[in-house]
């Protein structure tokens, strides 16, 4: 019998795990510092008990330890002898990161070796300062219920010799409800019975076992090769983790009741312990509370899917639409020409195939979308250090977690989140006493919160700070050389809020640790941007922030203005589009050399495509255009016109990359391909309105 | 001979016309050849570059020969063809004026590139190669596709 097992092979459910179970111990962590309970502590407890597990198990040591001296100080805060003191916080926080890095590490193939040493070190003077616990005996863990397990005759014979020649334990495995990597619990528990002793028999069969076919509970039925190292095994055995209960029992034959189709059932073990004292460290009977307040897995019902793969399916869907788009067009055109029976089916058809795809689409996007939560779940351990290190009392209200959007955008906004985060936390939130002296609530407090807005994603930071002293921004701007005196001067305070995006530009007095270089916004705005989105300011000066960012759900496919310029055909991302007009020469001021165009009192610059483009006015029907029009697109905060000599119409357009090769400083993003099988460049607004920006400056 | 020496002493070319000369690139940068078909061109990019076609789904930008090779009669008549070729930067299409033949060569009959080209400026040029139906130049893909 072999229980030589392939660890590789679990590497990945373990990286996993860790993750999983990692991002549960910060998040109850830093919720426990805010009102500690019983339950946090448990679950807190819990996710460390399980690392180490499963650390263990890898054969990750020093993984192993450091959760190993969380768990001592973690168990000393569920007893009474420590109390939840921020410094205790702080060091379960830092272990935490060292942990991930951990995992980093382990999932580049390089191991668990991270020095840990002055962690442990730290976590020990905690569990020195405190009373050393009397050794607290746990209740018996489990449930009282009689396990039963099935045996084969031949089993059954080999347990009735080994009887005869001297006593057979019989150790009864539950194994938690969520427990990931079973044969691996399994595994350990056979090889600490390989360490003490012989097995006998294992049920089910070891085959079984290794398959993971069984529910929640194993039998080991074993020898000792001394009496007297029942207790080392127990303790062997309490460090399996994600262990629900476990009775260890002596086997007697009585227990066998033999069934007619040759397996024996097992009834009513006498449920002894082992007489020798139970020296297991206090963990030993931890797992076994899990029971209490277990959240419902449906595992049943979830397939864990390789990204790349998803990619994969959203680019085949994406051709779809594209040959979907194109066999529309040709059947119309079918339909037009020729009256035929056939010709009639095949639109029928086409309909039906259309509706298949569109639906097929909206599914592969779905599978995509992940809560934005993924994302979120990082920030309030960023807001506590920052606060901290910079004496400020901060909330971080967060409502709208489970609002789903694609999983290449949740990647991109992690950052831009940060950058805004940071910056209402250094400069946004005041100092507790200036709080007070201004007559508000010395805990500041900020809200984020998200939210689906047809086919956008808007997320909105609010802080209760000082907010945006505009004369400030603008005298900065000034100094700074990106805005003349006069200009200044014109700007309303809505405007001159947006500065905030340039680089270069801070209002904070001091260059801190955290903020203040001027930085932070302009990674904020081109992150924002290289999504399609926009991102707009607004400030009560002395009361409040809000930034809220409008993004994309997707980055795939969009929805776009197709418009002709020149006779060729352009895509104009529909986000952006803000609204089309015909254009009315009339309409038409210079300012500064500059052509605008006044809509409902905003100056909107224009942009005439035709020569942003330098496109001849002597292609086919390029320069015979009576009536032009003019897109208004909004580019974060900036509003622009786009001239174009016609408008087509929407469509659902695929992104291309553009190859290198045509790289170009035009203003495109890339490109797709149109339902008449051309090729169609899709318009970058967003380096147009730079463009158009640098121009005016 | 062995397969091994074949492929040793030999190579594979594409022979193509550009204006009146006849260029040679290995076989194995070729993916397909394909006609003219309608190009949508890229604004404010250097003239050799004529846009991008759609290859069954994919857009794959085409580069002009006889505009890289400053040639003057750049029309796209019958014979107008876009090879499709491998390079770094993903599948690019090249549009000559004509697909000749596909010819195997003998080291032998290989010469280093002359000091005084052709019309066809030398960097781009790894060799000349002599056969019966004359010279043929053989073209150094990556460079004369390079901007």
């Amino acid at each position: 019998m072999s229980y030589e097992l392939d660890m590789s092979q679990y590497l990945d459910l373990f990286l996993q795990e860790a993750g999983e179970q990692l991002e549960v111990l910060e998040q109850e962590t830093l919720k426990l510092e805010v009102e500690p309970s019983e339950a946090r502590l448990q679950a807190i407890f819990r996710a460390a008990h399980t690392l180490k597990g499963s650390a263990r198990a890898m054969g990750f040591q020093a993984f192993a330890e450091l959760t190993h001296e969380m768990e001592n100080i973690l168990d000393n805060l569920r007893n009474g002898t420590l109390a939840v003191t921020t410094e205790i916080m702080d060091a379960i926080l830092a272990c935490a990161d060292t942990l991930n890095q951990m995992v980093a590490s382990i999932g580049a193939g390089n191991g668990d070796a991270i020095e840990c040493q002055v962690l442990v070190a730290n976590l020990q003077k905690f569990l020195d300062g405190s009373q050393a616990p009397s050794v607290t005996v746990t209740p018996p863990a489990g449930s009282t219920s009689e396990p039963e397990c099935k045996l084969t005759e031949y089993q059954v014979n080999a347990l009735n010799t080994a009887a005869e020649a001297g006593q057979v334990w019989r150790a009864h495995f539950t194994l938690a409800d969520d427990c990931a990597m079973k044969y691996v619990r399994a595994y350990m528990a056979i090889n600490a019975v390989a360490k003490f002793g012989e097995m006998v028999a294992t049920s089910p069969e070891a085959e079984a076992l290794e398959d993971e076919h069984f529910e929640q509970d194993f039998d080991l039925f074993y020898v000792l090769s001394n009496p007297d190292s029942a207790a080392e095994l127990q303790a062997g055995f309490d460090e399996i983790s994600e262990v629900a209960a476990l009775t260890v029992s002596v086997w007697t034959p009585s227990q066998v009741r033999q069934e007619p189709d040759n397996v024996v059932e097992l009834v009513q073990p006498t449920a002894v312990q082992p007489s020798t004292a139970n020296p297991a460290p206090a963990t030993s009977a931890a797992p076994a509370k899990s029971g209490s307040d277990k959240k419902a897995v449906d595992s049943g019902q979830t397939v864990r899917v390789d990204v790349a793969r998803l990619d994969s399916l959203m680019n085949l869907v994406g051709e779809l639409v594209i040959d979907r788009t194109r066999i529309v067009q040709i059947s119309t055109e079918l339909a037009a020409r020729y009256n035929d029976e056939n010709i009639e089916a095949l639109c029928e058809t086409t309909n039906h195939v259309h509706r298949i795809t569109s639906d097929l689409q909206d599914q592969i996007m779905k599978a995509r979308m992940m809560p934005i939560e993924a994302t979120f779940n990082r920030l309030p351990r960023i807001i506590r250090d920052l606060a901290q290190k910079l004496e400020k009392d901060i909330r971080l209200e967060v409502s709208g977690g489970e609002t789903e959007l694609d999983r290449s955008v949740i990647e991109v906004i992690g950052d831009p989140l940060i950058h805004i985060l940071r910056n209402s936390v250094d400069h946004g939130i005041e100092l507790p006493a200036d709080r007070v002296a201004a007559g508000k609530p010395a805990q500041g407090t900020i809200w984020l919160s998200a939210r689906h807005q047809e086919n956008h994603i808007v997320v909105e930071i609010r802080d209760d700070g000082r907010g945006i002293d505009v004369e400030r921004v603008k005298a900065n701007a000034v100094t700074a050389g990106l805005l003349t005196q006069e200009a200044a001067d014109r700007m309303s305070d809505k405007d001159a809020c947006q500065l905030i995006f340039n680089n270069g530009l801070s209002t904070a007095k001091v260059v801190s640790e955290v903020s203040g270089r001027g930085v932070g916004m302009d990674i904020v705005k081109s992150n924002i941007q290289k999504l399609g989105g926009l991102i707009e300011v607004d400030s009560d000066f002395g009361k409040e922030t809000r930034i809220s960012l409008r993004i994309p759900l997707t980055l795939a496919i969009i929805r776009g203005l197709l418009v002709k310029v020149g006779g060729i055909a352009y895509v104009v991302p529909l986000g952006n589009v803000i609204e089309t007009i015909a254009l009315n020469r009339s309409d038409v001021q210079t300012v500064g050399g500059k052509e605008v165009i006044v809509l409902r009192g905003l100056t909107t610059p224009l942009v005439n495509m035709q020569e942003a483009f330098k496109i001849s006015k002597d292609t086919p029907d390029g320069g015979a255009v009576d009536q032009h029009y003019v897109v208004i697109v909004g580019i974060a905060e900036h509003r622009l016109g786009l001239i174009v000599d016609g408008l087509i119409g929407e469509r659902e357009v695929v992104i291309k990359s553009l190859s290198r090769i045509c790289e170009t400083t035009a203003g495109l993003s890339g490109a797709t391909i149109l339902g008449d099988g051309s090729v169609a460049l899709i318009v970058d607004v967003n380096a147009l309105a730079s463009q158009n920006y640098e121009a005016q400056v | 001979m062995t397969e091994q020496e074949v492929s040793r002493n030999e190579q594979q070319l594409v022979v193509f016309l550009v204006g009146n000369e006849s260029y040679g690139i290995d076989i194995f940068r070729v993916i397909e050849i394909i006609r003219v078909c309608t190009i949508t061109p890229i604004p404010k990019t250097q003239p050799h570059i004529r846009g991008l076609v759609n290859l069954r789904g994919k857009t794959i930008p085409v580069i002009d020969l006889r505009i890289r090779f400053k040639l003057t009669n750049c029309e796209d008549h019958e014979g107008a063809r876009i090879i499709i070729v491998d390079t770094e930067d993903g599948h690019t299409g090249i549009l000559v004026d004509g697909v000749r033949e596909v010819l195997t060569l003998d080291s032998e009959q290989l010469d280093a590139a002359p000091t005084v080209a052709s019309e066809t400026d030398s960097t781009f040029v790894t060799g000349i190669a002599k056969v019966d139906a004359g010279l043929i130049t053989l073209l150094d893909l990556d460079k004369a596709l390079a901007a």
